[in-house]
């Protein structure tokens, strides 16, 4: 063998070796093998070659949380608010796809915290076949569907597998440069969250906790707002932003008193976060958000 | 030519190399000390270096338990990191803590802002250390 024979083999096994690390690092099965090691990856860059820019994160609260609160208020489990899962093969366009993927999310998640089985295996699956028309398919694996059938009885278990998948997401998507998806994905979850919300403060009434979260929405909703345009380079996210700043011009008629946060530590050692700025709205206010929110979320499911 | 392709090639695969290095890193290293928290669906994770700074955004809800738990690789070293309230109040410093989590209920809804700074060092062959930092947000079922 000549020697630059050999030298383009040394490459070739090289690049083997780092494909395959690529590829296995899209299965499910190699994430739980072994701790990793950053360093080895770290050592061949100079300072000249690092930018310094400082990372920037929105974190959007888990449409889990909101459904739980619909559930703790006491609010009857009504299937009929959901997005339907025959409307799945009406997605065609990837937007619809991945705002779809996260509205699905935010059901699964009602119909887990509401222990309804059966529903709770349809909304996943929906949520698997978008994730696959995306090609984002491994956070729904095999293991994953069956964990979720194995878990079906236990509602703590099925909720932490939910948000794990989700998390796998949302991991993915953004590892692979797809953050804008990753972007859709989160903003359907909120829509859906938002919607679910609204319905029962129509049926319950307003002057509650639950309308006092919708109201506390404006909140998340200037994260989200901000989520959006940090990943619309290419102008993908240009109408989601419509929607969420018509969002945001309701919510500016939200009262809101500018009082700095409180820390306490009880006698067992507990920190709670006290004071801080409490918002609140009119009636007719709260009207022209639950509306806006019905007319938004219509949008995308249909 | 084939081989300052390859050089190109292997450039563009390292950065994504890294990353998923990172989510494994956070799957297996982070997730777990989440312990009883309901992990947050946001995949908040970075490749830092010495010197870099990092926050996230994120609103608590009243009435709720939260756990924020920041993780990073050693090669970092001590990640220093604090809390403030929307108007730069500092609620948390790490600085008083033991941990690297920080366990807290809500009284009113807050939006709070998590600042992650890694120590600068100088680097005596000019090398740059990189590590991965990740902050989980967790809130717990209520019973």
């Amino acid at each position: 063998m000549s020697y630059s024979k050999s030298i383009g083999s040394r490459w070739i096994i090289m690049l083997g070796v780092i494909g395959g690390l690529f590829i296995s690092s899209c299965g499910e099965s190699s994430t739980d093998d072994a701790m990793t090691d950053a360093s080895a990856i770290s050592e061949g860059a100079t300072e000249e070659q690092v930018g310094r820019v400082k990372k920037i994160f929105y974190a959007i609260p888990s449409p889990v949380e909101m459904v739980s609160l619909i559930q703790d208020m006491g609010s009857r489990y009504d299937y009929s608010v959901l997005n339907k899962v025959e409307n799945r093969t009406k997605y065609n366009t990837a937007k619809s796809k991945a705002v779809n993927l996260g509205i699905y999310g935010a059901d699964l998640s009602y119909t887990s915290v509401f222990n309804q089985n059966q529903e709770s295996i349809l909304y996943m699956s929906c949520a698997k076949q978008l994730a696959d028309d995306l090609g984002i398919s491994g956070a729904f694996s095999d293991a994953t569907m069956a964990r979720v059938e194995e878990n079906l009885e236990n509602r703590d278990s099925l909720l932490h597998i939910i948000t794990e998948t989700y998390y796998e997401l949302d991991a993915y998507l953004k590892e692979n440069d797809r953050s804008n998806i990753s972007a859709q994905v989160i903003t359907g979850g909120w829509l859906e969250g938002l919607y679910l919300a609204s319905k029962m403060v129509e049926k319950s009434g307003k002057g509650n906790e639950l309308s006092s979260r919708l109201i506390d929405q404006k909140y998340a909703l200037k994260d989200l707002i901000a989520l959006n345009e940090a990943n619309n380079k290419d102008g993908s996210l240009d109408d989601i932003l419509v929607d969420l700043k018509a969002l945001e011009s309701v919510y500016d008629g939200a009262d809101s008193d500018n009082s700095t946060v409180e820390t306490s530590v009880d006698a067992d050692g507990k920190v709670t976060l006290g004071g801080g700025p409490a918002a609140t709205m009119s009636d007719a206010a709260m009207d022209e958000l639950i509306a806006l929110a019905k007319e938004i979320r219509t949008k995308y499911v249909m | 030519m084939t081989r300052r392709m390859i050089i190109i090639m292997l450039g563009l695969m390292l950065p994504i190399l890294a990353s998923s290095q990172c989510r494994r890193f956070t799957k297996v290293s982070c997730i777990p000390a989440l312990g009883e928290y309901v992990p947050n669906e946001n995949f908040n994770s970075a490749i830092l270096i010495p010197g870099d700074e990092a926050e996230l955004m994120m609103t608590f809800y009243a009435g709720q338990d939260y756990r924020v738990l920041i993780c990073t690789e050693d090669i970092l070293g001590e990640v220093g990191f604090k809390l403030t309230d929307d108007g730069g109040k500092t609620i948390f410093n790490s600085e008083n803590l033991d941990a690297a989590f920080m366990d807290f209920s809500v009284d009113h809804t807050q939006q709070v802002k998590v600042n992650l700074t890694v120590p600068d060092r100088a680097s005596p062959n000019n090398l740059v250390h990189q590590g991965c930092a990740t902050v989980l947000v967790g809130y717990k079922e209520k019973g």
